[in-house]
Order: structure tokens, then sequence, then C-alpha cells
């Protein structure tokens, strides 16, 4: 779907710099929508994200918003920050389909060219709340976690706003930072966690995650930094490891192993996910092992009172993003490693041969311990295989002891076999040693005028294959490298992760570049039958889930924190 | 920075940071602020002038890398691997050229840290000088080594130099120091000094010249710290500074030569208890060299040798190996006891180095657990 923009300014006044007036562009799409952005010409003041709503004027900064908060600032900016948490329908194609990361990158031109630099501590505006608001909790955050641990000079502010997503990246390359955070606390227990988010709440200003793992920062938000909750306590009978939201999965697997016990994850773990990310995005299934339970069994988490509650795995991921409460541990199943691993590699000549394969193997529950699939040009990149050009490799594993490993695998090849041919083992020797497409990807960004994004699609088994299929036809249109994996499967159907990355003539086209190619592909996916989503929005609520969790958030995140500050 | 450096901190910058999982200094720091892609990150904003040095990012520039290089180890680019140790000392010496460096900082640093000799140091320096001479009995020598004493070696572990010079008298080498002492200039490279490293080279490359003169035709060049070999043979190449022609050697591998050739009797392997090592960042990562050390402990302690957790390439750092062990002594000891919980899991009661920072960092750990740590010349 390509947009028509309609750019416009609207004047905000902040009362905190009167000489330093703000802004919105409001843009509208070709149904009368309208969406804005609100922004500070102040130095160092963090520039808010987007809004879009039905009306017009909706959630555009408007004279006198300052003036709500009685401390300058910009107000809307706070409320701007979240346009994605209603389900997709409400609120029309386009603000469900256009993530305000993308957005952020395209029509969040923050400072152009002419970014000046920040000045030095001390001297920089707080976003989206007043100066003496800010200050007052980065007191108070002192006092509770110490001065070592509270951060507010611009160059931890922005290492803690610059998160790994595609527009985020683009943004940066650019010579722009994305949006600050205006303080980062590093707390170093749970509690601390907890007491932060209770400061937080208390001053009204939204709360983020930050670093390894984390998503997109949010203007003038107290980043909170969870590196430092990277315990890990292992009960060796209940085989059960209790691990800090923090800590890293291969740090954590390393450690496992060290102890005689493992996640039992795939061998391509990602290495920049958390527990604490992992587990609130809902991601756990994608590395657990195919056909085993989802290995997390409760969760310790802050909330904005202060408290701390333990809580079921249930509880997320929260959908639509309604989240109401900070995973502070999470208590995982734990097994030895195994002692043998039995791979295969099967060559398929099409995505459907492929898709059928898999779904034959779900249906007669003959499951490898883990799985994945990778389309044509995915192979291509990634792997140093024997398959024949153009065919989409299928790579299916089991561990354990050596011979019902074997024998499982074996099961599963043979059930998986027909419509494709097997590879030898030297297929999938890259895979072992973690070499993935991002390299391939990385690599085009790099180039002048490069970019590079990923949607996520989830679709039932019926529509996969077709889901798939048309979202690269539509990527291909716009982009000469997209890969695709299905990372995960059950009886439903089954996600998949899309990479894609292309060059563009200037810099600027590159994210317009994106957006058109981030939202034509989350448009395709839906028209054929799927729910998806972009790199730093919540995965779609599934229909009637929405209204419980906005419930549960309004009981206990009253104040909105972590949504953005968006009340509930 | 140079155009070369901008790029390699624009790629490391604009990844998404998978060797994160490998930086020890995020680990011992609890922010990832210190992760590699976000000191990148950090040089590449300086670089575009969207942050100012003063603005506390030149100070994490220092505070929170010691180029140990393991983030090479889980690069994406699985076939030139980059490193953000790399693209970080490289934005120290842009600072350094614009006269923005953390100067609070950089005035808590030893001068044995920077690669400085002061008055006690220069003593130490003259008493091994002389010590060499007794020890080393030209008339039966076979071959003739130069040395090159750095004052950390010194400072951190004279015992082992001196076991050093017993074990290359037993192997009938001659041993000839410099009159003067001097530096390779490694430790002001790591954190930017340019010009200072390149006037210790020069000063070095004069002294090598000068000794090596005197050394006869089989000779060669020990360096006592690995970095000063890494210094010798990868660096000053890069510097277009010419050494004499002859192989340069670090204590291992060269003791693991006169240990093979039969020159250096080393006792029998007997019964007793574990032995572990810790493997020098600049001998195993940046020369690649990881087997001298546990080939001369298997030669020595025969099957009691257990290799620590991570040994070889991929080998947690007991101590930031250079400038940066003065400029943060918290992260140091931090990271030696999360180096020796380590050591400590596989039930050692010998830690063996090959390097003066991993000695001094790990020694009162040691010495609190009353397991000995030792150098490796110490134990042969």
């Amino acid at each position: 779907m390509k947009m028509s923009w309609l750019p416009v300014r609207v004047s905000v006044q902040t009362a905190m710099r009167p000489s330093g007036p703000g802004g919105a562009d409001v843009v509208a799409d070709a149904a009368g929508r309208r969406w804005g952005r609100s922004w500070s010409r102040s130095p160092g003041t963090a520039v808010v994200g987007a809004v879009a709503d039905d009306g017009p004027g909706a959630g555009v900064a408007r004279e006198g918003d300052a003036g709500d908060e009685g401390e300058g600032a910009v107000r809307v900016g706070a409320a701007a920050g979240e346009t994605g948490g209603g389900p997709p329908g409400d609120l029309g194609v386009a603000r469900a389909f256009l993530p305000r990361a993308v957005y952020g990158a395209v029509r969040g031109d923050m400072r152009g060219q002419g970014w000046a630099p920040l000045p030095p501590n001390g001297e920089v505006e707080r976003g989206v709340r007043g100066g003496a608001v800010m200050n007052r909790m980065e007191r108070e955050l002192v006092e509770a976690l110490g001065r070592p641990a509270v951060s507010s000079d611009p160059a931890s502010r922005a290492v803690a706003a610059a998160g790994t997503q595609p527009a985020a990246l683009l943004a940066l390359k650019r010579g722009q930072l994305p949006p600050l955070p205006a303080l980062v606390a590093r707390p170093g227990d749970a509690a601390g966690v907890a007491a932060a988010l209770a400061i937080a709440a208390r001053a009204g200003v939204p709360v983020r995650i930050a670093g390894q793992g984390a998503g997109a920062a949010l203007a003038g938000a107290l980043a909170l930094d969870l590196t430092r909750l990277d315990g890990l306590e292992l009960d060796l009978t209940a085989s059960v490891a209790a691990v800090g939201a923090g800590r890293g999965l291969a740090r954590l697997e390393t450690a496992l192993h060290r102890l005689d016990r493992s996640l039992g994850c795939l061998p391509d773990l990602s290495p920049t996910s958390t527990v604490g990310a992992l587990t609130a995005g809902g991601a756990w299934p994608e590395v657990a092992l195919w056909g085993r339970p989802q290995p997390v069994q409760r969760l310790e988490a802050a909330l904005p009172d202060g408290s701390l509650a333990v809580l079921p795995p249930a509880l997320w991921p929260a959908p639509g993003g309604a989240g109401f409460a900070l995973i502070t541990r999470v208590w995982v199943a734990v097994a030895p490693p195994p002692e043998h691993h039995a791979t295969a590699a099967l060559a398929f000549p099409h995505g459907e041969a492929a898709l059928a394969a898999v779904h034959r193997l779900w249906e007669r529950r003959v499951a490898p311990d883990w799985l994945r699939l990778f389309d044509a040009p995915a192979t291509e990149h990634s792997f140093d295989t024997t398959a024949p050009a153009g065919h989409w490799l299928l790579l299916l594993g089991s561990a354990g002891a050596a011979r019902p490993a074997q024998v499982r695998l074996g099961q599963a090849v043979a059930e998986a076999l027909p419509g494709g041919s097997e590879l030898g083992e030297a297929a999938v020797r890259r895979f072992r040693q973690g070499a993935t497409a991002p390299a391939a990807l990385l690599h085009l960004l790099h180039q002048p005028g490069g970019w590079m994004g990923w949607v996520r699609l989830e679709a039932a088994w019926g529509a996969l294959s077709e889901g798939w299929l048309a979202v690269r036809r539509v990527l291909r249109e716009r982009c000469p490298v997209v890969l695709g994996t299905l990372a995960r499967a059950d009886a439903g159907g089954g996600r998949l992760l899309l990479r894609f990355a292309g060059r563009a003539a200037t810099e600027a086209a590159a994210a317009e570049a994106l957006a058109d190619a981030t939202v034509a592909a989350l448009a395709a996916a839906q028209a054929a039958g799927g729910r998806a989503w972009a790199p730093g929005e919540p995965a779609p609520p599934e229909a009637g889930q929405a209204a419980v969790w906005r419930r549960i958030a309004a009981a206990l995140d009253p104040a909105g924190v972590l949504r953005g500050g968006r009340q509930p | 920075m140079s155009e070369y450096d901008l790029t390699a901190a624009a790629e490391c910058a604009l990844c998404h940071g998978p060797c994160a999982a490998a930086c020890p200094v995020l680990a011992a720091r609890g922010s990832s602020a210190a992760a590699p892609r976000s000191l990148a990150l950090v040089a590449y904003l300086l670089e575009r002038g969207l942050l100012e040095p003063a603005a506390g990012a030149a100070a994490g520039l220092y505070a929170s890398c010691i180029g140990c290089d393991l983030c090479r180890t889980h690069c994406v680019h699985e076939t030139e691997p980059r490193s953000a140790g790399a693209v970080v000392r490289a934005a120290r010496a842009r600072l350094a050229a614009r006269g923005q460096l953390p100067a609070a900082l950089l005035k808590q640093a030893t001068p044995e840290a920077l690669g400085e000799f002061n008055a006690e140091l220069r003593e130490a320096y003259g008493r091994l000088r002389r010590l060499a001479e007794v020890s080393s009995d030209s008339a039966s020598a076979s071959a003739t080594v130069v040395l090159v004493v750095d004052p950390y070696s010194l400072y951190a572990n004279p015992a082992a130099l001196e076991a050093l010079l017993g074990l290359l008298g037993r192997a009938r080498l001659r041993v000839l120091l410099a009159a003067e002492p001097y530096s390779t200039g490694l430790a002001p490279w790591q954190i930017g000094l340019d010009d200072t490293a390149q006037r210790q080279a020069r000063s070095a490359q004069a002294a090598l010249d000068e000794v090596a003169a005197k050394s006869g035709a089989e000779s060669l060049i020990l360096c006592t710290l690995p970095g000063d070999a890494y210094a010798l043979t990868q660096l000053y190449p890069q510097w277009g500074l010419l050494l004499p022609e002859l192989p340069v050697f670090t204590v291992p591998r060269l003791l693991l030569q006169l240990a093979r050739s039969r020159r250096l009797r080393l006792a029998q392997p007997s019964a007793g208890w574990p032995v572990t090592y810790q493997d020098p960042t600049h001998l195993a990562r940046h020369l690649g060299d990881t087997e001298s050390l546990p080939e001369l402990l298997r030669l020595r302690f025969g099957a009691r040798v257990a290799p620590p957790p991570d040994a070889g390439r991929s080998a947690r750092p007991a101590a930031a190996e250079g400038a940066a062990v003065g400029i943060t002594p918290d992260l140091a000891a931090e990271l030696a006891t999360r180096r020796w919980a380590d050591v400590a899991a596989i039930g050692a009661q010998l830690v063996v180095t090959a390097d003066p920072f991993s000695y001094q960092a790990l020694r009162p750990l040691g010495e609190d657990a009353r397991v000995p740590v030792l150098d490796i010349a110490q134990v042969l």
C-alpha cells in the first residue's frame, strides 16, 4: 500500500524554552486519516513519536498542550509514542500497518542534516516532562539505586536509545539520533527495578527497557537497562533455572553448560536476546525445542506500584503490547546437555513442497527436536550447501542419547522426504557455526543508500504458503535481497521471519524505501490471511484478548507508564 | 579516525551486536553502554558530530574497552570479522589528536601501565641487566637473546624475569639488554596517544639496532610481554619501522622450542594436583598462539593440566592487558574476580600465566584461595 503524504506544520510553543518553539508535522493518508509527529528545535530535546488517528486534529500537537503539564513539556509526545496498541482494523489499515518505528525514521526527520551536537550534561531538556519533574525523579532514582546506576549524560542516553530495529539503524546511518530517553537507570536487582518503576509512575514518566534485545526508544522516557539482572540460580532437583531478565541467552547457555545443563535451544540461539526480552516478546517457542512444551514456568515482575509479583507465563506476551509490569526474573526448565546431535538437510524444489513436508511432520507428530525452513534466497545467501539452485532448505535436528536421537531424526526425515531430496552433512556446516543471514543483509545496509528491514508473519497452515509467497513477491519488486525463514510451527500454523534489504539513490530515499517495503509486506500478509507485524511492534492480539488485557493494565498501571504514557 | 575507521565504526554501530555475548567488560560493568556495539556507536556519533566528547562519551571509550578483541570471535562478518576494540582505539586516537582526552581518567594511570619507566623501575631494569650479564656465559653460548623488558613486567613480577634468565642460561643462551630501558609504544598506542607511541617505538628501534649489532649471527628477540611481540611484529611494519632482521619470540614460544629441541630439559611429570593456565589476550588472540603455553605445561605436568573454560582464542581475559589496567583499576579487579571463578570451578591447585598483567590480577585472588599463581618461567 502506498500512502500519499500531505505535510502540514503546526506550531507548538514550549513554555520551557520559549525561544525554541517546537512543532508538529502532520500528514494525511489517502483516506483522510491524519498522522503527526511533534518536535522541538531545542537542542537535546527528544523528538516524540508518530501519532495517528481518524479525526481531524486528534492526537496532534496543539497550541496549549504544553500548558497542561505546567512544566512546559510537550505533553502530546508521551501520548503520541504509542499508536500500535489497538487491534488491527479498528483504526484502519494505515494505523495498523505503519509501525511507529518505521514511521519515526521516515517521517520523523529528526534533525535532518543540521542536527546539532548535544549539549553537555545538565543542560539537556528532558523531553515530554518538564525539567523540574525529571530532576526530582533523577534525585529519587539516585537515592534508590545509587549514583553510578543513574545517568543523564547524552552519550548514555543515545546508547540507550539506539535500538537495532531497521528504522533506528537507518536513522543512525543518516546521521540522526533516535528519540532520546531522559534518564537511564541500571538497577542491580528486581527490587531496584520495582523502585525505579514506582518512581517513574509517581512522576508520570514513561518507562522503556533499554539495552540488549530491547525495542525502540521513547522520547523523554526513563530507560531501564537490566543488564545487571543477570543472576542464575539452578535447582538441580527440579531442573529449573531462575534467570535474571537481563541475562543474554548465549551467556545463559554457556553458564548452564558448565553446570551440565542446557536450555536445549536451537544452535542458532540468538545471542543478542535477553531472557526478559525473549519472554516479553513471546519468542521462547522460536528457540525452544520443536514440539516440546514452552520452557518458561513462571515469572517475577515489577509492578508500577513498586511491588514484585510472581506471575504465570500465560500473561506474556501481553497482546497488543498492553504491558503492565516489567519482567525481572524468569524460571525456565533446563535439561542435561544432549549426548549427541543428529542433523539432516533436505532440499525442496519449491515452497509448497517444503511447507507441506513441515505440515506433514506436525500432523503425524513425527517431530524432530528442532526444525528450520529457509526459502531459496535464504538458502543461497546463508549456507554453503550442495542444494540445487532455487531450492528451499529444510534442516532437521535431534539431540539426546545417540541411538534415540538418530531414530527420531530418521523417522522425521522419512516423513518429510517425499517431494524433496536429502543432502549430505556438509549442507549444514555454516548453520552449525552460527553463520546466518544478517551478514548478507548488513552488507547491503552498509552500502551508500543501503537499507534493510524485516517483518514477521504468522499464518495458519492453509495460508502460510500463500502468505509467504505473496510477501516475498511484493518485497522482490522493491529490493534485491529477501530472505525468509520458518522459525516456529505448531498445530495452528507457523511463524515466518522475512528479512529484506535494498539500495536507494540517496539516504533519504532509503528511508522511504524501507517504509514502502514494510507497509507493502504487511498489507500483503494480511491480504493473504495472516497476522503480521514489524520490528518494534508487539504481535497483534487475537480477537477478544485485547479488551481483557486493557482492563488488567488499567488496574495495575493506571498512569500507563509502561505504554508510553498512553492510558489503557 | 580515517575514512576506513569511520566505515568500521559505522559497520559496528549499525549492527545488531551479537558480539555482546562475548564481551567480558559488558558482563563486568553491568551496563549495556559498555557493549562493543555501544562503544562503536559512541565512536560513530562522535565522528559525525552528533555527540560532544565532553558529554561523558570520551570517558566511556576509555573506561569500557580493554582491547581484548573477543568481540571479533562473535562477529556476524564471518569471513572478515570486525573488531569493535579497533574502532574504539581509533576513536581514542582521534580524541587525542583533537586534544580531547579525558585528562582526569588518564591522570590516575600508573607509569608502568602507560609503558613508562620511573626511577624505581629504571633501577630494577639496571639490576636485571647486571644479572643477565652475570648469568650469561658468553663463552659457551650457542645463540644470543635480545631481551625486550617492559616496565610492567619489572613492576608486577621481577621474580619471573629472574627465573627466565635462569632458564635461558640453562639453555646456554646469552642474554643482552639495551643499556637504557625503553618501551615499544604499545601502551600509549592502546589509548590513542599515537605520537607518544611512535616516539617510544623509534627509541625502541634504535635500542634494538644497537643491541642486535652486538648479538652475533644466531640471535633472536625475546619479548617478556606478549603485547610487545605483537607491537614489534604487527604494528611496527604499519608504522614503517624496520627492525633488525631477527625472529621475534614470546616467552612461551621460545621456551617450548627449547624444550622440544631438548636444549632446555624439564623435570619429568609426576602425579599431583591439577594445573590450569590463563591465556594472555595478546598471545592467544592477537598473535594466534594458543598452543605454546598449554603444551609447555603438558611437558612439565603431564596429564594434570586442565584447560580453563574458554581457553585459547576464546579465553576470557583475567586482566586488562596494557594501559587500561591503570585507567580502570576497578574494572581490572572485576575481570580478575570473574576469571578466578572460572579457574576455581575446575578445582585447579596451580594457575600459570604468561603475562604480567594476568599474574598481577590473579595473584591476590590465589593467595586468598591458597592456590599459587605463577609465571610460566617460574614453574619450569
